[in-house]
């Protein structure tokens, strides 16, 4: 780089950096989001002409039970999946937060779960779900429960659904929080063991708080992705058994690319971001409390 | 010397002339030779089946062929897209009139083909297009005018054990609604449904209707709303319901037909009602048990009290209107669709749409009498109308799946066809 | 990173002998424990394994065929017939692409967020990852179609961007804050600029994070189903579209839909086993910190 193009660029270094980023962003997303935003404006079939029609998909998304019935499915498969994710993967951080051999092989399989082709896991577990022919009643025979309906069953079709992501982000959670845990001074531990602090207590005063920070952030990261989740209940249920595990992105798919309303879908995904939007914000308020 | 050279010319000139006249009026498979297309297919035994014999077109005319095959959710999407935007690299594709005919039709994506049959110089004179079935030719007819050419006949029939059947002791398969009751409440023991079908919402309408119609049901009334409701609707959604609830598989909702199939093919159902083109399933040592291949039996859609009323879904192949180069593309339609490969295809597993090849005697050697005589009697009462003759089929689809989803769940059987109904009446208005 | 028992366990005591018998069956108990979450972890693994080995009529049995004799026609089946290698080579092609223009915009921007602050920018970021991904679909699909861009490694790799580079740079930006100021400083004293120190000193010493980075931004992209399921085409389709290969009309093939699904998996976990390492620390780094 020649003399002056190097001051000029050291000048002006806070904006330059990160230009390229900036623009990807603006044309790859802000570009797309906005024309979303555009598009749901107006009642468009695909394959014919658009027509401007002002919040009109709006109204009648607030109108529409199926999507109530989508927002509703939405927070069901979160609301089970992430603290179920969260508890379980502090358990299993605390099981592995000691000595042992193969822990790179621990670390190693503890991954797997996540980096794993989604629509190949997914297909894998509908097979095992399959009520008739799966392998996961066949464990429930064996140890003499009755055979589950699994997804095929209204009532049972997120639940089921949920236990495939638990399966699939559990691991990444224990991760986080196992890196947190060993980030703990003993000190503090042997301090309240002079202080005469039981086990129980010591967990509650000293290992929640120190792990608080990075629990946020494996809540939050859980959290938007599961609102967001697709993949797996699109492979294995389709939405269904009729709308029981719609969640709202599927229920905008199934708009948008099998019934073609694409307006009508484009406003059923800006709901969907706003909630995205609302609980991220509620969440990272979270981490600004004091400790 | 010059007028000798000059007459010369002349006469030359005007044999030349009357030559090319004359194998104008030929056909002529190389007339597009160097020409590039390119088809989208379902995944389907047919794209499976015509794949391997590609080259042989490319040689017989010179035309570059590629086919671009998806599952069909997939296909039915990319199709969608590419027709609507008008997408001169597309050529040509499979389609179901009885599923999207009338949106691409009204749209005007198909190209009619009328001109090219008219003309003797853009068909091949083997082509007959009176060997096709009648049913299926008419499903690729708009106003008189045909627009693409069947490659499938599919009806649903009744699958069965015949083991199963002598041990219980009966002695035929259920030539009525009520005997297919009575059947399955018998066979029914243990893990073993007496009864299968689809109950996975949308995906079991096509077969569902057979049940609607046989009641006396239909898709539509005659001023254009939904008929889903009416009495004879509900009779059939009942009856259903009822079949399979009591001696059904656990799970019917979330059953399509691979589910189906392959409760079948493993033995844990003694009667299943689908599609008769998968008896290439029940006949393959590796997807069915020995028990169920040596004991399969085919029977044609029980009665209902309106009588048998089966309904046919037919692929075909048709040109986009659009396309760059439709003659070629209708080149490889009728070779594609020639007496035969249709034969071909009628051997391979494909439910071919022409009698030739039905009559075919290597074919009557090889395929079992009562799945031949199931398909023939159902092909000749079968009802196109698969899906109702409208734009938005798979809302109305949905919106009849939730019904059906419901009545299997215990649901009552009235207010879920009435919520059925009042959406398709939603979604045909706003059309 | 080493790990030692931390002092809660140690906040015990009791006699000896009881208190040895009673470490005993804890010890047999943990083991037991740990041994069981492991194996929930794997046992998918595992199924697809042997579904990928087994005949239909074996994949679709009620009772699970555990022994049986291996096939392997599914696996022949897949790479002969349907090209898979192809699929894995335009995975490869596509998921390379994207990690390496993310790396090339993300790094710098990571690096400037970190260094200055700018918050305002870090959010922005994480607006991407709110998004669903489904919002964009239609309108990319509308404007790569104008450009004649569908089917094309350009498409792709460009809609990749959206799911690797937010990662690249949310993880980069502990790493690149844990980098000391001083050398920065250092060097910035000694003449060089800014983006000479960028490149030649914190770069460096933040190699572990950008392996871990690229390694994940890598995984994510050749994972990606919906954007290569609409804008991909038979030039590029990537192997996550390819597995559907196996659902046509008129049959699921179990055992090669598993053949397919290890295929699809095994690269990735044989990356993972590579660096696991370094995807630890990457992850946990940016949690922790962050």
């Amino acid at each position: 780089m020649t003399e002056r193009a190097a001051r000029f660029f050291d000048r002006n270094a806070q904006w330059l950096f990160p230009l390229p980023a900036v623009i990807a962003i603006i044309v790859l997303i802000l570009g797309p989001v906005l024309a979303n935003v555009y598009i749901s404006l107006h009642d468009w079939f695909i394959g014919g002409t658009p027509k401007f029609i002002g919040l009109g998909n709006f109204s009648r998304a607030l109108h529409d039970g199926r999507f109530w019935n989508g927002l509703k499915n939405t927070f069901y498969f979160t609301g089970i999946a992430v603290p179920v994710e969260m508890v379980l993967g502090l358990g299993i951080a605390v099981l592995f937060n000691r000595d042992f051999h193969g822990k790179a092989l621990v670390r190693t399989i503890s991954l797997l779960p996540m980096v794993a082709t989604p629509v190949a896991i997914a297909l894998i577990w509908a097979l095992m779900f399959n009520p008739s022919l799966g392998v996961l009643n066949y464990f429930l025979q064996s140890v003499g429960l009755p055979r589950s309906l699994w997804v095929a069953s209204s009532q049972f079709a997120i639940p089921s659904l949920t236990l495939v992501d638990i399966w699939e982000w559990t691991p990444m959670v224990a991760l986080i929080l196992l890196a947190a845990l060993q980030g703990v001074p003993s000190e503090l531990y042997e301090a309240a063991l002079i202080d005469g602090a039981g086990p129980l207590q010591a967990f509650r005063f000293i290992t929640l708080p120190s792990i608080r920070s990075a629990a946020v952030v494996a809540l939050i990261l859980r959290a938007i992705d599961a609102l967001k989740t697709f993949d797996i209940i699109y492979v294995i249920t389709q939405g269904g058994p009729g709308t029981a595990s719609e969640t709202l992105n599927v229920f905008a798919f199934k708009t948008g690319f099998e019934f073609f309303r694409a307006g009508y879908a484009a406003s059923l995904l800006i709901f969907l971001l706003v909630a995205v939007l609302g609980v991220s914000i509620l969440l990272n308020s979270m981490r600004r409390s004091p400790a | 010397m010059r007028r000798r050279l000059i007459g010369f010319l002349v006469v030359a000139g005007l044999l030349f002339a009357t030559l090319s006249v004359a194998s104008a009026q030929q056909f002529n498979w190389q007339k597009y030779s160097g020409t590039s297309i390119r088809f989208l297919m379902d995944q389907h035994p047919f794209t499976n089946f015509i794949k391997p014999l590609v080259p042989q077109f490319e040689k017989l005319t010179g035309i570059k062929v590629t086919l671009e095959a998806y599952p069909e959710n997939q296909f039915r999407q990319r199709r969608l897209l590419e027709a609507s935007s008008g997408a001169d690299s597309l050529d040509g594709y499979m389609i179901m009139p009885g599923q999207v005919g009338k949106q691409y039709l009204d749209a005007g994506w198909v190209r009619y083909l009328g001109d090219y049959l008219n003309d003797p110089t853009m068909t091949d004179p083997n082509l007959d297009l009176n060997d096709f079935f009648g049913g299926a030719l008419n499903t690729f007819k708009h106003d008189g005018k045909l627009f693409g050419l069947p490659l499938q006949n599919e009806t649903s029939i009744l699958f069965y054990r015949k083991d199963l059947f002598k041990q219980a002791g009966i002695g035929r398969a259920p030539t009525t609604m009520a005997e297919l009751l009575a059947d399955a409440a018998l066979l029914k023991k243990g893990n073993t449904a007496g009864f299968a079908m689809r109950g996975k919402g949308a995906n079991a309408t096509s077969q569902i209707v057979n049940f609607l119609m046989s009641f006396g049901g239909d898709w539509l009334n005659a001023d254009g709303t939904s008929a889903l409701n009416s009495y004879q609707s509900q009779q059939a959604l009942a009856f259903y319901a009822d079949l399979l609830r009591h001696y059904g598989p656990p799970g019917p909702t979330n059953m399509s037909w691979p589910e189906v199939t392959s409760l079948f093919a493993q033995g844990q159902a003694a009667m299943i009602f689908d599609g008769n083109v998968f008896r290439s399933i029940m006949e393959d040592p590796k997807q069915a048990t020995q028990v169920v291949r040596d004991n399969v039996g085919y029977a044609p859609l029980p009665a209902g009290p309106a009588g048998m009323k089966p309904v046919v879904l037919v692929w075909g192949l048709a040109v986009n209107h659009a396309s760059k180069n439709p003659g070629a593309a209708w080149y490889f339609i009728q070779w594609a669709l020639s007496k035969a490969n249709q034969e071909k295809a009628l051997l391979a597993g494909v439910p071919a749409a022409c009698t030739s090849a039905w009559n075919n005697p290597e074919f009557t050697k090889t395929a079992p009498q009562d799945w031949i005589d199931a398909s023939q009697k159902s092909f000749a009462v079968g009802n196109p109308n698969w899906n109702p003759p409208v734009v938005p089929v798979p809302e109305v689809r949905d919106a009849y799946g939730q019904a059906i989803v419901a009545a299997l769940e215990g649901k009552p059987v009235a207010p879920a066809l009435d919520q059925a109904a009042k959406t398709i009446n939603q979604v045909l208005a706003n059309q | 990173m080493s790990m030692t028992a931390p002092a809660s366990n140690r906040v015990r005591q009791a006699t000896p002998a009881g208190d040895r018998r009673r470490k005993r069956v804890r010890q047999v108990g943990i083991a037991v424990l740990m041994i069981l979450v492991l194996a929930i972890m794997l046992f998918p693994f595992y199924w697809m394994i042997l579904t990928s080995f087994r005949s239909q009529v074996a994949n679709t049995s009620p009772v699970p065929v555990w022994f049986f004799k291996p096939t392997l026609e599914n696996y022949r089946n897949v790479i002969e017939q349907n090209n898979f290698l192809a699929y894995t080579l335009h995975s490869l092609i596509i998921a390379t692409l994207a990690t390496g223009v993310g790396l090339v915009l993300g790094l710098p921007a990571a690096y400037s967020i970190a260094r200055y602050k700018q918050n305002g920018l870090a959010f922005a970021i994480l607006m991407a990852r709110l998004t669903p991904y489904i919002t964009y679909l239609v309108p990319w699909y509308l404007a790569f179609r104008a450009l004649h861009l569908i089917d094309t490694y350009v498409a792709l790799t460009v809609t990749h961007l959206i799911v690797g580079m937010p990662l690249i740079i949310w993880i980069m930006i502990s790493f690149f804050e844990e980098v000391p100021r001083d050398l920065e400083e250092a060097a910035y004293v000694d003449g060089a600029s800014r983006f000479a120190t960028f490149v030649r000193i914190v770069l460096p010493l933040s190699a572990p994070g950008i392996v871990a980075a690229s390694i994940l931004s890598f995984i994510f992209s050749w994972n990606q189903f919906l954007f290569s399921l609409i804008l991909s085409g038979p030039h590029t389709k990537p192997v996550p579209v390819a597995v559907f290969n196996f659902i046509s009309y008129g049959e699921i093939n179990f055992g090669g839909l598993g053949a397919a699904a290890v295929l699809i998996t095994l690269p990735v976990v044989l990356l993972t086993l590579a660096i696991q390492r370094y995807i630890v620390s990457g992850l946990t780094m940016g949690a922790v910190k962050g």
